[in-house]
C-alpha cells in the first residue's frame, strides 16, 4: 500500500504548479506515457527508462505500481534490471507473478540483478513457472548469481528435461552436485546430463581432481554423441603439457577409446 | 325382465367376450367375485436360482440353500423364465415356447408361437400363459393363450384388438394389462373375462403377482387389486407411490408389459426397483418393512419408501449384477461373473455368496423359501456412498450424483472431508463434482475450515507437478463460512498467474466478503485491480476487477475510495471497468 500511496501522491504533485526542469521533463513524459495511444506511450516509457537519476527511477516505480498497459509495463520493467536498485524489489515481487508471461520474464530478469537476498526465493519460485521462457530466465539468473540454495530445484528442472537448467547447474554445482547427477543417470535425458557434466568440467574452480575423474567416468557411461563430444572437448582442453598426466584427462582418453570414438 | 341367472351373467360382465371394448369395467361386484375365486397359495419352501448363461446358452438350476448347481442343460432361452408347479417355461429361439422339468431341466414339450407376432411375456402356475401381439397397417391384434404344462397343447386362446401386455397369474386368476388403461382379469381354467379395472388417471404398464395378491401400476406407483380398484383413481384405490430422496433416480416399478424387448433378460433387469408388498389386511397397500430397493447395475440402495430416506447402500465389486429379486429378508442376486448371493435386506451386507464360475446373461429366482437367519449390522453408509462416488466405473454419473446427495444429508466432519475429496479429485464427472461443491456450500461446516485451508494451500508448481484444484469452490466455501484465516491463501491464488481467469472472480468475491472482518483481504484486491486495470486480456471479462473495485470501495475506507476513484477516472483503464466503477462510485465521479 505504501508504494501505491506514494504513486498517487506523486501523480498529484506532478499535476500541481511549481517544479524544476527535471520535474517538468518528467511531467511531460508522464503525460505521454499515460496517453491512450499505446505505441507512443511505450516510446515515452522507453525514454523514461533511459533517464538517469532518482526522480526518473521513482517515476518508473510509480508507473508500474499504479498499473499501465502491458507494453508500457514491459518497457519500464526492462529499465529496472540494469539499475539494480534494491528499492525495486517490492514492485518486481508483484510483477514476477503477473499473468502476462512476457512481463513475468522481464521482472524475473530484473529481479536476478538485485543484490537483495529476498530475490533468491522468488527466483527459485520462478523455476516452477508454467512458462518455459520464464523458467529459463530464472535458471539463468540463479546460475549467474551462483545461488547454491537453488541447486535442488535446478536439478529437479533437469529431471523435467528442461534445458534451461543445464548451464545453471553447471555454474553452481560442486562435488556433491556431480554425485547427485551421477545418481540421476537414466532419469535425466542423456544429452542434458552430458552437457551439465561437461559444464562442470569446464569450470576452472571445479574439483578437486579425484572429483573430476569421477565426473569423467560418469560422462563415459552416458550414451550418445553429446557425451562423446563432451569427452573429446575435455580431452582437447586438457591436452597441454601440464594437464596430460591428470587423472581426468587419462580417464577421458580411456572413455573415448572404450566408446570407439562414438 | 332378466332371469336371476342372466342377471348374474350380466353382473359378471360375461356377456362380452374377453378383451371386448364394450366389457364392463370398475364394477365392485365383479372385483369382489374375482377376489373370492382366487385360490389360496400353497406355501412352498423353494430357493432356486435359474441362471441363464451367455455363450453357449445354458439353463442352470442353482440351489441357494445347498449352494450347489442342481442341473445344467443347453437351452436357447430368449425370454425371462416363468416358474410353474414342477416346471419352468421360456421362449426358445424365436418361434416356440418350451416347458422343462424343474427336477432335471429336461424338455417336457414345446409349443409353436404365431409367426410374425411379437412375444410379450409369460406367466405360469399349473399352466403356462403367454401373450403375443401382431400389427398390420390398420389394426393391432393381440392374443393371450393358456397351455397345458404337461403337453404344451392349448387350453384356451383369447383374442382381442388393441394392445395387450405380458400376463401375471395368481390363485387361478390371470391378469394382463390391456389397451394401456385397463387390467383384464381372466379365469385361468376357461379364459373367461371375470373383471376389468380401468385406471382413469394414468397408464397401466404392468401386472404382478406375489404371494400377497395381484398388483398393477405404471410409472408413478403400485395399485393392489382389491374392491377399491373400482374407483379407477389413485386416491380411491389401494395405491402406493414410494418416496425417493432424489430426482436423479430414474427407475421403474416393474417391467413394461407392452415392450417386447423387456420380455427377455436385458439392461432393464439390471436397473430396476425391487419391492414386495407387505402382508396386510383386506384393504390398502404397504411395502414390506416400508422398504423399496433400487438395483442399478453394480449398486443397490435401500430406501424408506415412506420417508424417502436412504437406509443403506451396497456396491458390488467389479461386475454388473444381471439379476436380482426381493424375497423379503434378502435381496437375491446373480452377477455377470456367475457369483450368486444374498444381500441382507435390513443392513445391505452380503449374507452369503458363491462363485459358480458361469458367465451369466440373466437370472430368475424362485425363492419364496429363502430367509436370512441373523441380520448383520449395517456398515457406515458414508463409507459406502463415498466408495460409490470414487468408483472408477465411469458409466453411472446419475447414481454418483445421487450418492453425493445422500452423503450431503449426513452430518459430521468426516462427511465434509469426503465431499471435499470428491471436489478435489481428478477424473470425477463434472455433475458429481458440482453436486459435491453445492453440498459443501450448503453445509457451512466451520469446523472443517482447516481442511479447506489445507486444500487452498496447494499452489501450481511445475517442478512438483502440482496443480491446485477447485479453488473457485474453496473460495466460495471460505466466504460462506467466513474464514478470515483463508485470506492469505486466497490472496496468493488471486495473484497467481496459473489461476484460471474465471476463478479470479470467485476469489475476488470471497476476499470482498472476508475483507469485512479482515482488512488484509483488501491488499490482493488492490494489487489485482492496479496490475490489470489496463490489461486488454481483461477486456471481455473484467468481472474480477469489478469485484475488486467494489470491495475496495465498500471496505477500504477513504484510501480505497481514492484508489477506485483514480482507476475509474484514469483514461487508460479498460472502458468497461471504468464505467462499472464510475457507476459504483456514484454520480460525482466523471471521466476527465
Amino acid at each position: 500500500m505504501i508504494r501505491i500511496a506514494y504513486g498517487l501522491a506523486a501523480v498529484a504533485l506532478l499535476a500541481s504548479g511549481a517544479r524544476s526542469e527535471e520535474e517538468t521533463n518528467l511531467a511531460v513524459l508522464k503525460r505521454e506515457i499515460e496517453q491512450p495511444d499505446e505505441s507512443k506511450a511505450r516510446e515515452a516509457a522507453i525514454r523514461l527508462a533511459d533517464l538517469e537519476g532518482p526522480a526518473a527511477f521513482e517515476m518508473i516505480l510509480d508507473e508500474l505500481a499504479i498499473g499501465a498497459p502491458p507494453k508500457v509495463q514491459g518497457a519500464l520493467l526492462s529499465a529496472l534490471g540494469y539499475r539494480k536498485e534494491p528499492r525495486a524489489w517490492e514492485v518486481l515481487a508483484l510483477y514476477v507473478r503477473n499473468r502476462n508471461p512476457e512481463l513475468r520474464k522481464k521482472a524475473v530478469v530484473a529481479m536476478g540483478e538485485l543484490a537483495d537476498p529476498r530475490a533468491v526465493g522468488l527466483l527459485i519460485a520462478a523455476l516452477s513457472d508454467a512458462v518455459t521462457e520464464v523458467r529459463s530466465v530464472a535458471a539463468q539468473a540463479l546460475g549467474r548469481r551462483r545461488e547454491a540454495a537453488a541447486e535442488a530445484a535446478l536439478i529437479k528442472l533437469l529431471t523435467h528435461k528442461d534445458e534451461a537448467a543445464v548451464e545453471a547447474v553447471a555454474a553452481i554445482g560442486n562435488a556433491s552436485t556431480a554425485r547427485k547427477l551421477g545418481e540421476l543417470f537414466g532419469q535425466i535425458p542423456d544429452s542434458l546430463l552430458a552437457e551439465t557434466l561437461s559444464g562442470l568440467l569446464k569450470r576452472q574452480d571445479f574439483g578437486p581432481e579425484p572429483i573430476r575423474v569421477e565426473v569423467v567416468k560418469t560422462l563415459g557411461k552416458v550414451p550418445g554423441p553429446s557425451a562423446t563430444e563432451a569427452l573429446k572437448e575435455y580431452l582437447a582442453a586438457t591436452s597441454g603439457e601440464r594437464d596430460k598426466e591428470r587423472g581426468s584427462h587419462l580417464e577421458a582418453k580411456k572413455a573415448i577409446e572404450q566408446r570407439g570414438g562414438h | 325382465m332378466k332371469t336371476p341367472l342372466l342377471s348374474l351373467f350380466l353382473l359378471a360382465g360375461c356377456l362380452e367376450p374377453p378383451f371386448s371394448p364394450h366389457a364392463r369395467d370398475n364394477a365392485v361386484e365383479d372385483i369382489q367375485q374375482t377376489l373370492r375365486r382366487i385360490q389360496p397359495a400353497i406355501a412352498q419352501k423353494r430357493a432356486i436360482a435359474y441362471l441363464v448363461t451367455t455363450v453357449p446358452k445354458h439353463l442352470v438350476a442353482y440351489d441357494l440353500l445347498a449352494g450347489k448347481v442342481l442341473w445344467e442343460v443347453p437351452a436357447d432361452i430368449t425370454s425371462r423364465l416363468a416358474v410353474g408347479r414342477g416346471f419352468v417355461a421360456h421362449r426358445q429361439g424365436a418361434g416356440e415356447i418350451a416347458v422343462r422339468e424343474t427336477s432335471s431341466g429336461a424338455l417336457r414339450c414345446t409349443h409353436g408361437l404365431e409367426a410374425g407376432a411379437q412375444f410379450l411375456g409369460m406367466a405360469a402356475d399349473d399352466q403356462v400363459y403367454y401373450s403375443q401381439q401382431a400389427q398390420n397397417e390398420q389394426t393391432r391384434r393381440s392374443h393371450l393363450v393358456a397351455l397345458r404344462a404337461e403337453s404344451c397343447s392349448e387350453v384356451w386362446r383369447d383374442e382381442g384388438s388393441g394392445s395387450l401386455g405380458a400376463p401375471a397369474v395368481h390363485g387361478g386368476i390371470v391378469a394382463a394389462p390391456f389397451a394401456y388403461q385397463n387390467v383384464v382379469f381372466l379365469d385361468g381354467k376357461s379364459g373367461d373375462e371375470v373383471a376389468r379395472v380401468r385406471a382413469i388417471e394414468e397408464s397401466i404398464t404392468f401386472v404382478r403377482a406375489t404371494a400377497e395378491g395381484l398388483f398393477y401400476g405404471g410409472n408413478s406407483g403400485v395399485f393392489r387389486f382389491d374392491p377399491k380398484s373400482a374407483t379407477g383413481t389413485k386416491a380411491g384405490s389401494s395405491f402406493i407411490a414410494a418416496r425417493f430422496p432424489s430426482d436423479q433416480l430414474h427407475s421403474f416399478y416393474y417391467w413394461d408389459a407392452y415392450q417386447p424387448a423387456q420380455a427377455d433378460y436385458t439392461a432393464f433387469d439390471r436397473n430396476r426397483l425391487l419391492w414386495l408388498p407387505a402382508a396386510s389386511g383386506s384393504e390398502g397397500v404397504t411395502l414390506r418393512d416400508a422398504a423399496i430397493y433400487l438395483h442399478s447395475y453394480r449398486y443397490f440402495f435401500a430406501f424408506d419408501a415412506t420417508l424417502g430416506t436412504v437406509r443403506w447402500a451396497y456396491v458390488h465389486p467389479r461386475v454388473d449384477v444381471v439379476g436380482s429379486d426381493d424375497v423379503g429378508s434378502a435381496l437375491l442376486f446373480a452377477a455377470a461373473d456367475g457369483e450368486v448371493g444374498a444381500i441382507d435386506a435390513r443392513s445391505g451386507t452380503v449374507a452369503w455368496s458363491r462363485k459358480t464360475g458361469l458367465r451369466l446373461a440373466g437370472a430368475t429366482f424362485d425363492a419364496s423359501g429363502y430367509a436370512i437367519d441373523k441380520s448383520q449390522p449395517a456398515p457406515p453408509i458414508e463409507a459406502t456412498l463415498t466408495a460409490i462416488v470414487a468408483d472408477p466405473d465411469a458409466r453411472f454419473t446419475a447414481i454418483k450424483v445421487f450418492a453425493v446427495e445422500a452423503l450431503a444429508k449426513l452430518p459430521g466432519k468426516a462427511v465434509t472431508a469426503a465431499l471435499l475429496k470428491i471436489v478435489l479429485a481428478e477424473g470425477v464427472a463434472p455433475p458429481v463434482q458440482s453436486k459435491a461443491a453445492e453440498a459443501l456450500l450448503h453445509r457451512r461446516d466451520t469446523e472443517s475450515a482447516p481442511l479447506y485451508r489445507e486444500a487452498l494451500g496447494v499452489r501450481y508448481d511445475y517442478l512438483s507437478d502440482r496443480q491446485p484444484r477447485a479453488v473457485d469452490v474453496l473460495a466460495r466455501v471460505s466466504a460462506a463460512i467466513v474464514d478470515p484465516q483463508a485470506v492469505e491463501l486466497l490472496g496468493a491464488h488471486l495473484l497467481d498467474p496459473a489461476t484460471p481467469r474465471p476463478t479470479l472472480k470467485e476469489i475476488a468475491k470471497a476476499l470482498v466478503v472476508l475483507s469485512e472482518t479482515k482488512s488484509e483481504a483488501l491488499r490482493p484486491l488492490q494489487d489485482l485491480l492496479l496490475s490489470y486495470r489496463c490489461d486488454p486480456a481483461f477486456t471481455t471479462d473484467p468481472a474480477s476487477l469489478e469485484q475488486a473495485g467494489e470491495g475496495l470501495l465498500r471496505h477500504g475506507g477513504a484510501e480505497g475510495h481514492r484508489l477506485v476513484s483514480f482507476v475509474a477516472a484514469e483514461p487508460r483503464t479498460l472502458p468497461r471497468l471504468a464505467a462499472y466503477l464510475r457507476k459504483a462510485l456514484g454520480p460525482t465521479v466523471k471521466r476527465p
